[in-house]
């Protein structure tokens, strides 16, 4: 295709006649660009809505619940019949990782331990765990305090219950209770902690049996100076993902028996939620545009019909197949531009009105109702704004291609 | 045969319909020769315009072979049989067949875009070409808004304004009234004498035929008679 011929397809001229076209069936246009905003203002919002739970599930995997990235021994991911002694490691191993990367601004440790938590009436099992609050400032950033206060002092004898364990132990902020487990060494120990709040992560699987407590009281129940795993905090969120390649390399010659793993490997309901929506939303992307190409193709073919003498006097003239092609095409994305400006600013304003509705809704798994957000993503507005285009001159070049081959002395005759 | 522009050679035009053949043009041998004014006559159904639509490449014959200066259209593609059409033959419909959405002005300007023309060169001539028609008052008018006369007029410049070497007129006055019918074809005539453009029309009217100065009558879709004044 040469520049001339580039410059009769796209000439002024044409996209005059495409605009009167347009505008010489305004109802029909309008329910087309309707059709093509309505699609794109839909996967808009799809994608904003699901990009905000997903951040959100991010949010609590990277911050709260793993870490940017944790290092343990191979034992500790695989565990099997070994003394838990061997699951165990000492933070000072990685100080020759952290030496060779620097983009690693924290570690600290967690040690955790199932035991029995007992508020003198009722012993439930739970699972506590040992975190260290000065090396994971950010850890209570995810979580809601629901009453009391998170433990500033690595050593204080007070803890964080989870919202559904503490209602199902009926305590609350000030009250004692008793954690009872065995040391590292299989002796029996138990410690007496004061409750110093409640806490919702949002997801029911943690708020029904986590407490928080101290790291070094966690040591000092199980009797160690070891840890079951260190959290890396990262200076830039995906240097993790990016340099986990290096560090387990590093590791493994290191001869430590430490493996590392981001926050995507161990965040299950993540990649399940992430995979979910990424069909969901194939699945919704599939059936708007699919609706829309019947749309365009149905409106096309009826202008094509209405247009048949007009194709006979323009081929007539000199028209080529392909310069009848491009006419309906070009008039088709017209109307696809129109609606997805129109789709875009539509769907920016859904999502100002919901944020000002301020709409409490509830998620399965998360116990805590939330605000609903929706992202507004430019990325989704220049995809769904791809696809509707794309969509759009599929479903145009049909029933043009069919108009281009009509027999010139036929379609003439439509004139009369 | 350097003057020729159309060359038919035993043409025939089959059209199939519901399984019966029915042969609109037979054996036609016919040349076509630059600045000659031809008029077609004969009775419906006879095909005369059959024989225009063979004469302006959208038809194409059967059997046989068109020549249109020398190149035999069996040769030749559909996008190569399109740039002759924008190029070489201006068509007038009796229907006008003008575009609704185009003005006066633009409907003139459209066939100079496919000849890839300057936009002030388009508009140039095609101005030039509805002063030539008388129309020059009337260059923002859409079709809607211009008389019968008006638009065959209209038509008509769309027709001149690329100089094309031949032009065809079906029935152009039919859908006119007795007088304005004699002035559009005093115009065609006025404008094939000043342009020296070949013309075929074909046409009913026996009196406007015989203002012609080759007249041929086909009948049964044979040519059954010649005069040449």
């Amino acid at each position: 295709m040469n520049s001339m011929t580039l410059k009769k397809m796209f000439s002024r001229m044409r996209f005059k006649i495409a605009l009167r076209s347009i505008t010489r069936h305004r109802l029909r246009s309008l329910l087309s660009i309707s059709m093509i905003a309505g699609a794109v203002s839909s996967i808009i919002l799809f994608h904003g809505l699901s990009d905000f739970v997903l951040q959100s599930l991010k949010f609590i995997a990277a911050e709260n619940q793993f870490g940017n990235m944790q290092v343990a021994k191979e034992k500790y991911w695989a565990p099997g019949k070994e003394s838990r002694k061997l699951r165990m490691f000492n933070l000072d191993e990685l100080n020759k990782m952290r030496e060779s990367h620097p983009e690693v601004i924290k570690v600290s440790g967690r040690l955790s331990f199932f035991g029995l938590v007992s508020n003198g009436d009722l012993s439930i099992g739970g699972r506590v765990i040992g975190i260290d609050t000065v090396g994971e400032p950010n850890f209570t950033k995810s979580m809601r305090i629901m009453a009391g206060q998170f433990f500033t002092d690595n050593n204080a004898k007070e803890g964080m219950v989870g919202q559904l364990l503490a209602k199902q132990m009926n305590v609350k902020p000030g009250d004692n209770i008793t954690v009872l487990t065995n040391t590292v060494d299989g002796v029996m120990n138990a410690m007496d902690i004061t409750v110093s709040g409640i806490f919702s992560a949002g997801i029911d699987e943690i708020d029904s049996q986590i407490i928080y407590i101290p790291l070094g009281l966690t040591q000092k129940i199980l009797d160690t100076p070891n840890v079951d795993i260190a959290v890396l905090k990262f200076a830039k969120f995906p240097q993790a993902e990016s340099s986990a390649l290096k560090i387990n390399r590093e590791l493994k010659t290191g001869n430590t028996l430490l493996r590392a793993r981001t926050w995507r490997d161990l965040a299950v309901l993540f990649r399940q939620c992430e995979q979910f929506y990424g069909v969901q939303n194939r699945l919704i992307e599939g059936i708007l545009l699919a609706l829309m190409f019947l749309g365009i193709l149905n409106s096309v073919s009826m202008t094509v019909v209405e247009r048949t003498g007009e194709i006979g006097t323009l081929r007539s003239f000199g028209e080529s197949r392909s310069d009848i092609i491009c006419q309906f095409v070009l008039e088709s994305l017209v109307l696809t531009i129109l609606g997805t400006i129109v789709g875009t600013i539509a769907s920016y304003t859904i999502i100002q009105i919901i944020h000002i509705s301020k709409i409490v809704t509830e998620m399965p798994g998360v116990s805590v109702p939330f605000t609903l957000h929706i992202n507004f993503l430019f990325s989704s507005a220049l995809y769904a704004s791809f696809l509707a285009l794309v969509t759009a001159v599929i479903a145009t070049y049909i029933p043009a291609k069919r108009a281009a081959h009509m027999n010139i002395v036929d379609a003439l005759r439509k004139n009369i | 045969m350097t003057d020729t522009i159309l060359n038919f050679v035993n043409i025939h035009k089959i059209f199939a319909a519901e399984g019966i053949d029915f042969t609109a043009l037979r054996n036609i041998n016919l040349q076509i020769r630059k600045g000659e004014f031809i008029g077609l006559s004969g009775k419906s159904g006879s095909g005369k315009t059959t024989l225009l639509n063979v004469a302006g490449l959208i038809d194409p014959p059967s059997i046989g072979d068109l020549f249109i200066k020398n190149i035999n259209i069996k040769n030749i593609t559909d996008n190569e049989l399109s740039l002759i059409r924008a190029q070489e033959i201006g068509y007038i419909f009796q229907t006008f067949n003008l575009l609704p959405l185009l003005s006066a002005l633009e409907n003139v300007e459209y066939p100079l875009m496919l000849l890839n023309l300057a936009e002030e060169e388009r508009i140039e001539r095609a101005h030039a070409a509805l002063k030539k028609v008388s129309l020059e008052n009337f260059t923002h008018h859409r079709p809607s808004q211009l008389s019968g006369g008006q638009r065959q007029r209209v038509a008509f410049a769309r027709a001149i304004v690329k100089n094309p070497t031949l032009i065809l007129a079906d029935e152009p006055t039919a859908n006119l009234d007795t007088k304005t019918s004699d002035e559009v074809f005093e115009l065609l005539m006025r404008l094939q004498q000043d342009l020296k453009v070949t013309v075929m029309l074909c046409s009913h009217d026996n009196d406007l035929i015989s203002r012609t100065h080759r007249q041929i009558t086909i009948v049964d879709g044979q040519i059954a008679g010649e005069v040449t004044k």
